[in-house]
């Protein structure tokens, strides 16, 4: 039996200390979803109980189709995005988000009287991340922080894998250019 | 002689690790064209903003704060460390009991005394004499305690248990 299976078979089995492990190993991934889908601290926390809390009442489904954590960050999606829709927070649009912010940054080109240190870039780019439609922020996260393939992300998502690199692909190209463009880092990345 | 950039999507790829361009094709390119050599420098850059730690911090006490919200394991944990103290102690004192009840102690203070401690002899048998007839008039009242007690332990044990296992 692998290492998963053993830690599920004792959470079944009623052991706290068990879940207590599962809890602790996946919350920087949960973090890592449920914090950048949700901008309000409370809801953040509160959110993110709940992943753990449906996910122990559903463990006893959890087939080992997929891994454990690709199950947990897949909870954490559908219950940040349920909560948007409800509070109307998020659209899913992507396409015609991201062709709306790629237009801003013509007008946003106008202010480029920003001077920016390289202290500031790493504040900079999680504004900009904020700031990209929410499955791309998503994306990032997951690929760059988490190491999620395509494949992963496409399952937490439900969405196909080509479509998962094409918004990657857009993610990142949105970033460097509204750097560029808006806070003028070239000469720190140069 | 026209060069041809490199796009947005295979420098990433190469980035990614997923191109099939060779990374001495890349230098080769690189070496002549100051413009995919700006680029590439702005990828590498912002690559390496996004694997930094964002530092998303969940309470200190969040795990605990979960695991409140689950009854199954409020009620499991303690109920299961009560029960478990709970019929240790009946499961002793019931032996005990036994013991005291069905093995004639005299006897032994007698084969002891033999060996090693003739003075004590006489303290040894009172004593548990004394002990014997303490319990001789009680045995019926402490016997059905003690299976009263077993019978209850038993049934929160079964009845708490099915709940979290």
């Amino acid at each position: 039996m692998t290492e998963t299976g053993k830690l599920v078979k004792l959470i079944l089995s009623g052991d706290a200390q068990a879940f207590e492990s599962l809890i602790e190993e996946h919350k920087p991934l949960v973090s890592h979803v449920v914090f950048r889908m949700i901008p309000n601290p409370q809801d953040r926390e509160d959110i993110s109980q709940e992943v753990f809390i449906k996910a122990y009442q559903n463990l006893a489904d959890f087939r080992f189709e997929a891994k454990l954590s690709t199950w947990i960050a897949q909870i954490a999606y559908n219950l940040a995005i349920n909560y948007s829709r409800q509070k109307k927070m998020v659209s899913l649009d992507v396409l015609e988000l991201a062709d709306d912010s790629e237009g801003h940054l013509v007008s946003e080109n106008m202010q480029q009287d920003k001077t920016v240190e390289e202290k500031d870039i790493s504040r900079l780019l999680k504004t900009e991340i904020d700031n990209l439609p929410v499955q791309f922020r998503v994306i990032v996260s997951l690929f760059h922080l988490d190491q999620m393939s395509y494949n992963e992300i496409g399952k937490i998502l439900n969405l196909p894998e080509g479509t998962v690199k094409s918004y990657l692909f857009r993610a990142r190209k949105l970033l460097k250019d509204r750097l560029l463009s808006k806070y003028q880092v070239e000469d720190i990345w140069q | 002689m026209a060069i041809n950039h490199w796009s947005d999507e295979e420098i990433q790829e190469f980035l990614d690790g997923k191109s099939s361009i060779s990374e001495s094709l890349l230098e080769e390119h690189l070496k002549i064209c100051a413009a995919c050599g700006k680029s590439f420098q702005y990828y590498r850059n912002l690559y390496s903003g996004l694997r930094q730690d964002p530092k998303f911090q969940l309470p200190a006490n969040f795990t605990q704060k979960v695991i409140s919200r689950i009854p199954q394991f409020v009620q499991g944990t303690a109920r299961f460390k009560f029960s478990d103290i709970f019929i240790g102690s009946i499961g002793i004192a019931a032996l005990l009991g036994a013991m005291i009840f069905f093995i004639d102690f005299s006897a032994v203070a007698e084969a002891l005394a033999k060996f090693s401690f003739p003075a004590v002899k006489a303290d040894l048998q009172n004593w548990f004499h004394n002990s014997i007839s303490t319990l001789n008039g009680g045995v019926l009242l402490i016997g059905s305690s003690v299976l009263t007690l077993l019978v209850t332990a038993t049934l929160d044990r079964l009845l708490s248990g099915s709940k979290y296992r």
